[in-house]
């Protein structure tokens, strides 16, 4: 007996059946671009750790955090 | 946003250099406007810190140092000098405009103790559907650069050198 090919249309609405959220998710974010999200690989995390030790310097970190808890103390002042 | 920002905490060891996390509004601290308070904001990793130097182990004391991201618009447009254009249409930042990493909007979070883990507290990692990050070049070469230059700038002008 010859069996009936199934239509494409029923295929292509099983396969929209079987989509995890995870996926739709990643594509909706990557409307803008057109490009999935990716997760970052070892690589990419090393990549950027290396960028931190690069351009880490103890002086204008100290700079920040002192001007950062000076705004702080600041807006306490303020509240009180 | 989380059900209850009081209670958001984040494992330190999970955040990276150039992650793009949620900062709760108690560790921000406007730089323009009145001064008053301001909502939470997405901020970037830039790193880690203790003692003047970057640590291999985290303990409790350790400063992340982050970012903040602002929209850019009319009324608040890009200025070169404190701040880096971030591409909204990496869809691995997750942003949903023209947005830039303010090195000026500079907040630092200390890793403190809660029961037996250390944590950030108000701080929440972005991680749907992935982890959400600049990635190392250009973008987080040039916040870190341009972090570097405009913190040792004030550093000289307030004698912090």
């Amino acid at each position: 007996m010859k069996l009936k090919k199934p239509s494409p249309r029923r295929k292509s609405r099983n396969l929209k059946a079987k989509k995890s959220p995870t996926t739709a998710a990643a594509k909706k974010t990557s409307k803008a671009s057109g490009t999935a999200p990716t997760d970052p690989t070892p690589e990419e995390i090393a990549a950027r750790r290396a960028v931190a030790r690069t351009f880490f310097d103890a002086t204008s970190a100290a700079a920040a955090r002192a001007a950062f808890l000076s705004r702080q103390q600041g807006m306490l002042d303020d509240a009180q | 946003m989380p059900s209850d920002p009081r209670h958001e905490s984040a494992d330190p060891a999970a955040i990276q250099p150039g992650d793009i996390v949620w900062l709760d509004a108690r560790h921000l601290t406007p730089t323009r406007g009145d001064g008053g308070r301001t909502w939470p904001h997405y901020g970037i990793c830039l790193y880690h810190h203790y003692k003047g130097v970057l640590p291999d182990l985290i303990v409790s004391g350790t400063v992340f140092q982050f970012v903040c991201i602002s929209s850019v618009t009319k009324s608040n447009p890009f200025d070169p000098a404190r701040q880096v254009l971030l591409d909204h249409s990496d869809s691995n930042l997750g942003l949903d405009g023209p947005s830039a990493a303010c090195v000026d909007f500079a907040p630092s979070v200390l890793v403190t103790v809660e029961g037996k883990r250390h944590v950030l507290a108000g701080v929440r990692r972005l991680t749907h559907p992935v982890v959400r990050r600049v990635p190392a070049s250009p973008t987080l070469q040039a916040i870190a650069a341009l972090f570097q230059n405009y913190w040792t700038a004030v550093a000289r002008k307030t004698g912090q050198e």
